[in-house]
């Protein structure tokens, strides 16, 4: 879940804008020109896992997997998010053009330190492979609440008639915060069973 | 399902013939003049303006509602918890429950200004080839990786689409219904692992194969862009009207 079009005031977009903009600046820095094809390619196919709908009671849910995205991609996720957001807006129409900034930080900013989290475990206890996954699924879970937490204090600044959606922004997160841990860790399962140098390469973890 | 925002790129109309640096700039000032009204008899007007502007564009009134209809989706939390949390003045009670006049109005005009806007955002990338719209971001200065990025990722969505669909037609093949049950959750994340590792495995390839056609980094445009006085004009109208937006909202 993002914050659609029309929510925040121009101040609090522009903000967001600045903000992810000078994240963005530093992290595509780093991104070496002959690696753009390969994130571009993964961040395409994380867009269309979102897709991928997790039936939970009568509703439906569909995923936000930053997390999974920083484990991943590393530094370059957040320009990858910003892509994936960008084209979301674009596509579908869900966020929106003026929220971009907003929505990419509050994103962006989780997906890194699951990243940073996931590789301090991998680099420190690299022969526990439950461990690794069970701290992948937890930086996994973490980022979605993080984003959410984000997101409701964002809401919150923008005004205070809009203080019982926030808790309900966030606490809705926090929730799917379980599943999304639950779902990483098994993604994880899955990629270091089939195919382990996704995760211990070092090509595009960067 | 459908995500081409171009289908109808190829229609002929003042919005379609215009110049996509001017048209890029000249809507994006719109949005932010939409996004700074307040006043409620405002918000009450600007719809109208962004239909407007889709019977100028002649792009199917079906297409723009088609593509709005998820959005509204994720605006009933929000049309829901805004009239009955807000506080302030009652407007109206329902069954022991309170519905504010400020949240009422907030939400209301929230979903006004947000369909607007997005009138606006599927005007500005409906009228054109998508790469050409994204080619003419590079041209406002838009780092070069990002729309490399950009480009790349929008292509392979569609292969990736087509992997899916496949990989769900197996699914359902071998009888698997999606449930609320860790099964199904187990079988999701297959799904994405799988996904995942097709791509994994398709970078080297494609990249080997950009390389062999010459790729180093750098975004060959077959597209010129040649601006006219009549897409200057074009774009001194729109700023016109998003000035007179801000200096009413001034006003009021």
């Amino acid at each position: 879940m993002h914050i659609s079009e029309g929510i925040l005031p121009p101040t609090i977009s522009i903000g967001g804008y600045i903000v992810s903009a000078v994240v963005t600046g530093i992290t595509i820095k780093k991104v070496s020109l002959d690696d753009v094809p390969k994130i571009s390619l993964v961040t395409a196919a994380f867009f269309v896992s979102t897709f991928i709908h997790i039936k939970l009671g009568p509703t439906s849910i569909h995923l936000t997997l930053n997390g999974l995205m920083g484990i991943i991609l590393g530094i370059s996720s957040f320009p990858a998010i910003l892509v994936a957001l960008f084209l979301q807006a674009v596509l579908f129409q869900h966020g929106g053009i003026l929220p971009l900034g907003i929505n990419v930080f509050c994103f962006g900013i989780p997906a890194l330190i699951s990243h940073y989290l996931f590789q301090f475990t991998f680099t420190k206890f690299k022969a526990k492979l439950l461990l690794i996954k069970l701290i992948g699924g937890l930086s996994g879970g973490l980022a979605v609440a993080i984003s959410g937490v984000m997101l409701a204090l964002v809401l919150i600044m923008s005004g205070k008639e809009f203080t019982t959606f926030a808790y309900f922004f966030a606490w809705t997160h926090i929730v799917l915060m379980f599943i999304e841990s639950l779902l990483t860790f098994l993604v994880l399962n899955f990629i270091l069973k089939v195919k382990p140098e996704l995760i211990k390469s070092s090509k595009l973890t960067l | 399902m459908h995500i081409d925002i171009d289908r109808f790129s190829n229609i002929n109309s003042q919005f379609h013939k215009w110049d996509e640096r001017y048209k890029i700039i000249s809507i994006l000032i719109l949005i932010i003049s939409f996004s700074v009204v307040k006043s409620f008899y405002l918000v009450l007007t600007i719809p109208i303006l962004a239909l407007i502007m889709v019977t100028i564009s002649r792009l199917p009134l079906y297409f723009v509602l088609k593509k709005l209809k998820l959005t509204l989706i994720f605006f009933l939390p929000l049309f829901i918890l805004l009239p009955i949390s807000s506080g302030g003045e009652i407007f109206y009670l329902i069954v022991g429950i309170k519905i504010y006049k400020i949240g009422l109005h907030l939400a209301i005009s929230i979903f006004l200004k947000a369909i607007s806007i997005l009138i606006c955002i599927m005007i500005m990338f409906g009228t054109s080839r998508f790469d050409r719209t994204i080619k003419a971001f590079y041209h406002l200065k838009i780092p070069e990786k990002l729309i490399i990025m950009i480009l790349f990722t929008y292509r392979y969505i569609y292969i990736y689409m087509e992997n899916l669909r496949k990989l769900n037609v197996a699914l359902f093949l071998q009888g698997f219904k999606k449930t609320s049950n860790l099964r199904s959750i187990l079988v999701s994340s297959s799904l994405i692992g799988n996904l995942l590792i097709r791509c994994y495995d398709q970078t080297e390839m494609v990249y080997n194969a950009m390389i062999l056609r010459g790729f180093n980094g750098k975004l060959i445009s077959q597209f010129r862009f040649k601006a006219s006085k009549t897409d200057l004009f074009k774009a001194i109208i729109i700023i016109f009207i998003s000035l007179l937006i801000v200096g009413l909202e001034i006003i009021i």
